[in-house]
């Protein structure tokens, strides 16, 4: 058992962190390290953009544990812009296509940073999409539909689309963001750069398609979850930050004559947050170390980690009052990413649920993650 | 990272010898029962292994060699502890925590005379010792308590009444915290003294809990303690009690690994695929139950890897107690929801029965020993130097 970093993941933590204190922007003016950014293409240099690309595709094959510290520190500020869809996300996402000159190419500008790429996964994880959301379809090569909401679609250079493909099917294609028939519109709703996509008769990049029967569609989930721990990370990063911003208010705010700190009321919340944060921080810290070495790691991480955040910000809110809601003053940024990360890739219920089934626990259930025991 | 808990040879070969002499020495009548409801008979059972462990030093592993403990590593420690679970036994094998704590407490404030007298037998198995903290006016503000010693030469003199107290079956020795100093000098009046449980004046009588758990309240009248029982000196009594309360509260090595919430998720798993239910509710209700022992082990976990390292720790330990002890409390709902009324008898003599009764006690009970679930809020915000400005300069309320 050593739970310690090493030297270099303490290293990566610290550049990292001194890197978003410099980039996290002070006002309102939304994200700042898109691509064409001086601060995109440092990422891009410094390899940042590479860790989850494997050494095959030209990346850094980074360890999940590498990855999750870098996401770490990224999401204390939380860093702002594509981060987690194009260098996460995305490469995991494309791991279930073919290994064409096209996808290379593709990865390749990803990683220098002149591609952004989102993720279309509607609302959760549920494959074939049949959802919640409107879900893309993809009829006799041609992408229809619409999604949203879309995060970070505003920075893309292109799109990563999970579509329907009917019969229990599903498709991966990839459409440039200026395709003929791609529509983006920015959407009013919870937090700043919420996309919708409009997808008319859309013909996508070719040899970038995976069509998976729905004996494939699992793989598709599989890699999708892999990336999750990540995700966690950046989420774990966020609350962190936002534990010290409650710390020290409590302490620098007096009511009454005295710190509200000294509170018992006030206290508490802290303390919610506080043990908030560190199960989201040990359950996602455990998902990266085991990786699918154990399978119910990574949903437990999720599960824990998007209520957890989700609850640190109401904390926080509780502990700063008015001052928390100004844009200004620093915490929205926290809270809006809690709300759009609290169901990507699956929200705590849908992570319960594949819980109950590779745990074999109820009639029916199965060790495939597929066998639908709800 | 690395999660596991890896074993050189040379621990492996030892988890083999313990392995191997457990299964020898362990009376079947305590495999499968519960200490709170056993008769004399198996309590005395389980003193026996304990006094064979106790030569060994394997009672208390971790304990000077030379005042009868064993002299040996966390590592191994957990070793033991892990082959007792495997027979449904903590370690020691019986109520002890007044020795676990007190011979913290005497190691690290007791003379050399003090040690060699006070801990062998507890370390040996050959006492069983009970904590006197709690009375009826302190509680969670336990710096209050009225219980009084008074000097008179070679002796001290005890007279009060304490509450909560030991389990059944007696016990052989006991320690208390009393006030020897004015009542308003708060954390500077007080003692921290060594009794046998023999000694006129002390008389116990039980004290009938939730759940039918058994503890005392134990009366002292006019008790004459020998000076050299006070450990610490006059009026160190607070300092004394602050090492095992820390220890209480979190730091104890035979807790940072818990495995009561791994043990009931193991009988309700069981329960669960054995009933075959189908009901959507009820087993999201369960992987709710599985993703909080998840947290709890994960974070007693940490806690470990913080005691082996030697690294200093602040708010950990009661946070972990306390989520250890709010997770226990919402599983008692969470099996009535999930199993019905049956989770309240073992009626039905399914495997898991039994450990469903007794989570409804646990649930009850477990928030409020060693340390309500706020004086730990009191203690992770001290840690988090919440409020520090206004009350730098106030008493400490614990």
């Amino acid at each position: 058992m050593d739970l310690s970093l090493t030297d270099e993941q303490r290293e990566l933590y610290a550049a990292a962190a001194r890197f978003v204190r410099a980039e996290r922007p002070t006002d309102r003016s939304g994200p700042a390290a898109g691509p064409g950014s001086a601060a995109w293409a440092t990422m891009a240099e410094l390899g940042w953009l590479s860790l989850c690309v494997s050494e095959a595709d030209g990346g850094a094959g980074a360890s999940l544990m590498d990855a999750g510290i870098l996401a770490e520190a990224l999401g204390t500020g939380p860093l702002p812009g594509p981060f987690l869809e194009s260098a996460v996300v995305a490469p995991h996402v494309l791991d279930v296509l073919e290994r064409t000159p096209a996808r290379a190419d593709l990865l390749g500008d990803m990683m220098n940073g002149t591609a952004v790429l989102t993720v279309c996964v509607a609302d959760a994880l549920d494959l074939p999409p049949t959802a919640r959301g409107q879900v893309p379809v993809l009829v006799d090569g041609r992408l229809h539909g619409r999604v949203a909401p879309v995060t970070a679609a505003d920075h893309a250079s292109h799109h990563v689309v999970v579509a329907d493909s009917g019969g229990g099917a599903a498709s991966v294609v990839v459409v440039p963001a200026d395709a003929a028939g791609v529509r983006r519109r920015d959407v009013r709703g919870f937090g700043p750069g919420l996309s919708a996509l409009e997808f008319d008769d859309v013909r996508p990049v070719p040899g970038l398609l995976a069509e998976l029967g729905p004996d494939q569609v699992p793989v598709l989930r599989d890699a999708l979850i892999r990336a999750l721990p990540v995700v966690c990370a950046f989420q774990v990063g966020s609350a962190q930050t936002v534990l010290d911003m409650a710390v020290r208010y409590s302490n620098e705010r007096v009511q009454f004559g005295r710190p509200i700190g000294s509170f018992q009321r006030v206290q508490d919340h802290v303390i919610d947050l506080l043990n908030g944060l560190d199960s989201a921080r040990w359950s996602t810290y455990y998902a990266l170390a085991e990786g699918s070495a154990v399978p119910t790691a990574a949903y437990v991480a999720k599960a824990v980690t998007s209520e957890a955040h989700f609850r640190v910000c109401d904390s926080a809110h509780e502990v700063h009052a008015g001052a928390g809601c100004d844009v200004d003053y620093g915490l929205a940024p926290h809270t809006y990413l809690s709300r759009r990360a609290y169901g990507w890739l699956g929200e705590p219920g849908w992570h319960r649920r594949a819980l109950i089934r590779a745990l074999q626990l109820g009639k029916g259930t199965s060790l495939a993650p597929d066998d639908d025991g709800r | 990272m690395d999660f596991a808990v890896r074993y050189t040879e040379q621990q492996t070969g030892f988890r083999r010898v313990v392995r191997d002499w457990l299964t020898e020495n362990v009376p079947p009548a305590v495999v499968g029962s519960d200490e709170h409801f056993e008769d004399l008979a198996t309590y005395q059972a389980r003193r026996q292994l304990g006094r064979l462990l106790g030569r060994r030093g394997w009672l208390y592993p971790m304990s000077p060699a030379e005042l009868g403990g064993g002299g040996l590593g966390l590592d191994s420690a957990l070793v033991i502890s892990e082959e007792l679970g495997r027979f449904g036994l903590d370690l020691p094998p019986y109520y002890d925590s007044g020795g676990v704590l007190g011979s913290a407490a005497i190691l690290r404030w007791g003379s050399e005379a003090q040690k060699r007298r006070l801990l062998p037998p507890i370390f040996r198995g050959e006492q069983r010792t009970w904590q006197l903290l709690t009375e009826p006016g302190a509680g969670s503000d336990l710096a209050a308590v009225s219980t009084t010693a008074r000097n008179e030469g070679d002796h001290y003199v005890l007279n009060g009444q304490k509450v909560f107290v030991g389990s059944l079956h007696g016990a052989d020795a006991m320690w208390t915290i009393v006030r020897t100093g004015e009542p308003d000098d708060r954390h500077h009046n007080l003692a921290w003294f060594m009794l046998d449980a023999r000694l006129p004046g002390i008389t116990v009588q039980p004290q009938h809990l939730i759940g039918g758990i058994d503890k005392n309240t134990v009366f002292l009248d006019d008790v004459r303690v020998p000076t050299d029982n006070l450990v610490g000196g006059e009026n160190r009594g607070w300092e004394v009690a602050s090492t095992h309360l820390d220890h209480e509260h979190g730091l104890r090595s035979d807790r940072v690994l818990g495995r009561k919430l791994d043990e009931l998720w193991s009988v309700v798993a069981g329960r669960a695929r054995d009933h075959a239910t189908a009901d959507p509710v009820m087993l999201d209700t369960l992987a709710q139950l599985f993703v909080r022992k998840e947290v709890v082990r994960l974070l007693g976990i940490r806690n470990y890897w913080l005691t082996m390292e030697g690294s200093p720790r602040t708010y950990e330990g009661s946070q972990g107690y306390l989520m250890e002890k709010t997770a226990t409390q919402w599983a008692a709902r969470a099996l009535l929801d999930a199993f019905g009324p049956a989770a309240l008898t073992d009626a039905d003599q399914h495997p898991s029965s039994a450990a469903l009764v007794v989570q409804q006690t646990l649930g009850v009970l477990s928030m409020h020993g060693g340390g309500t679930g706020e004086i730990q809020r009191m203690l992770i915000a001290r840690h988090l130097g919440l409020g520090r400005k206004a009350t730098a300069h106030r008493p400490q309320a614990v």
